[in-house]
């Protein structure tokens, strides 16, 4: 037909070139020609649109399935209702740990952001039913104000007033009201605890069976299947161009089969299964720092048995001092602090008694995360076992994370996001068996396993450098194989597209 | 060109065609600019003789 049509347009030009043009007649006359030629030209293009419209029709009437969506929704109201982990405590499940480590970071330059943290600390206290008041500051009568105005609904600008009068006085502020609020988190703490036991179980017992905790995972399995071969879904990575129709193509996808397996040896569910060994491998790279530093704190974990009870006498005692040297201050003069000339003495023994206690709350992070490591895991705890650990407790994951890597405080948050994501709600087959003192040589160990089924994953693809490559090869076979099996139509997809970029470019 | 012509097509044939016509249709817009451009030439020519 192609061949018609440029035969067709040769003519015409040949035709064209040699009309005379010279006199108002000629003119219209080769005019009235075109525009006969541009009438038939047009009817053509309809009709060769109709044709388009008719076959990626199917493509543009897709929708959005709304079960995939009540699914989602259903999963992610779960996922922040029911942090029920055994190895957080109420001080993690109401991310204090997370509250108090920014509010930390952002008092170096951002106190806005400062103010955001504390309302959200006193929010969550709220939220486990134990409103907190200004005179639960007790450590210092400016920390008390300071929390007075902003328990009271003070604005930014109002805290930016106060705080600018404090801090020559008293530049420790922030110090103080962060370990003001963990000390009132310890007093609390059996309370805090017993709120979210029954919180578990009020949620085990009120939601519907198949919404329960422990089927969560298969809840999820199951949404992941219906999304992995929801034709809107396909389709949309192709349109937002996260996907390449050229990956899938035949010559690409032969070449993908025949480097990891024979004939006999491909099949979708041996394409799942390798996908999930890859992954959980993955991990093991991917959080190797983490799990290094977890081997040497599981290896001398009966050290840790009463460090975290000698932390908090060591901590009641000094907090005695310090409430009673600030209420002792605040007899003599409400107003200021420093009037007197045996203030200074005062001033003295208060300075070194904040200090001292500051250094012993920033100690007690590391000893509460100690003492779930004693409390919590075994010589043969797994791999999985040691990720979920650290998977909930996000200060252990920051200050590992800083001494290995660097990064902004933004992606370091991205990051442990990403791990709870990699580690929470997904079934696992490999790092679930593996003890972490147990070292095993994992590439071979892989390698061998699949060479008996005659699938090719040497030890070179599973090197740090080329396992995203080579889970990204099996993830695409995957991935084939589900636009498969969405009936969906990788030609007509393509002529989508193309579509699209004509229609762009006009 | 038939409806069931192009029925028969591949969609790569077919989004040839399709860009074969677009093409055809530029062709015929710049032939009917050219004879326009030289209308407004000739109406310069006559309008420069008058004054």
């Amino acid at each position: 037909m192609k061949e018609q049509l440029e035969n067709h347009y040769k003519e015409l030009k040949e035709v064209l070139d040699v009309l005379p043009t010279k006199t108002k007649n000629n003119r219209q006359k080769k005019k009235d020609y075109l525009k006969e030629e541009e009438q038939e030209n047009n009817k053509n293009i309809y009709m060769v649109l109709d044709e388009i419209k008719r076959r990626i029709n199917p493509l543009i009437n897709l929708e959005p399935n709304p079960q995939i969506n009540e699914m989602i929704n259903k999963l992610n109201a779960y996922y922040s209702d029911t942090d029920t982990s055994v190895y957080s405590s109420a001080y993690e499940k109401m991310h204090l740990d997370f509250y108090l480590y920014n509010i930390k970071e952002s008092s170096k330059d951002n106190l806005s952001d400062v103010n955001k943290y504390l309302r959200k600390v006193i929010d969550s206290f709220k939220k486990a039913n134990l409103i907190i008041e200004k005179d639960d500051f007790d450590f210092s009568t400016y920390a008390s104000d300071y929390m007075g105005l902003l328990i009271g609904g003070a604005s930014d600008e109002q805290l930016k007033e106060k705080f600018d009068e404090v801090y020559w006085k008293f530049p420790e502020l922030i110090k103080t009201i962060i370990i003001n609020i963990q000390s009132i988190y310890i007093r609390s703490e059996k309370k805090l605890n017993k709120f979210f036991e029954d919180y578990a179980k009020h949620l085990d017992k009120t939601l519907p069976k198949e919404e329960v905790r422990k089927n969560i995972i298969e809840y999820n399995k199951n949404l992941k299947k219906q999304m992995h071969t929801d034709k809107w879904i396909i389709f949309d990575n192709f349109k937002t161009g996260k996907w390449s129709v050229n990956t899938f193509s035949k010559a690409v996808i032969d070449s993908k089969i025949n480097k990891y397996f024979t004939e006999d040896s491909y099949n979708f569910e041996t394409l799942i299964n390798l996908s999930k060994i890859l992954f959980e491998y993955y991990l093991i790279i991917k959080y190797d720092y983490l799990l290094k530093d977890m081997k040497e704190k599981l290896s001398k974990k009966d050290e840790y048995k009463d460090s975290m009870s000698k932390a908090l006498d060591e901590i009641a005692k000094l907090e005695k001092t310090l409430v009673n040297l600030n209420k002792a201050n605040n007899k003599e003069s409400k107003f200021k602090l420093f009037k007197k000339n045996n203030d200074e003495k005062w001033l003295f023994n208060y300075n070194n008694a904040l200090k001292e206690l500051i250094e012993k709350y920033d100690n007690l992070d590391n000893e509460r995360f100690n003492d779930v490591v004693y409390r919590t895991l075994l010589s043969d705890s797994s791999i999985l076992d040691v990720l979920r650990l650290i998977s909930s407790n996000y200060l252990y994951f920051v200050s590992t994370y800083i001494k290995n890597k660097t990064s902004d405080l933004e992606t370091i948050n991205k990051e442990f996001e990403e791990l709870r994501e990699d580690i929470n709600y997904k079934e696992f087959t490999m790092i679930n068996s593996i003890a972490l003192l147990d070292d095993k040589p994992m590439k071979e160990v892989i390698s061998s396993r699949y060479k008996l089924e005659g699938i090719n994953i040497p030890e070179e693809s599973l090197e740090e450098n080329t396992i995203t490559s080579t889970m990204n090869d099996i993830n695409e076979l995957i991935r084939y194989e589900n636009i498969k099996t969405s009936t969906l139509n990788l030609d007509d997809i393509e002529l989508y597209l193309e579509m699209d970029k004509i229609t762009d470019r006009k | 060109m038939s409806k069931e012509e192009l029925e028969k097509l591949d969609n790569k044939e077919l989004i040839d065609i399709y860009k074969t016509l677009l093409e055809h249709k530029e062709y015929i817009d710049s032939e009917m600019e050219k004879l326009e451009e030289v209308k407004e030439e000739k109406d310069e020519r006559t309008t420069g003789k008058s004054l």
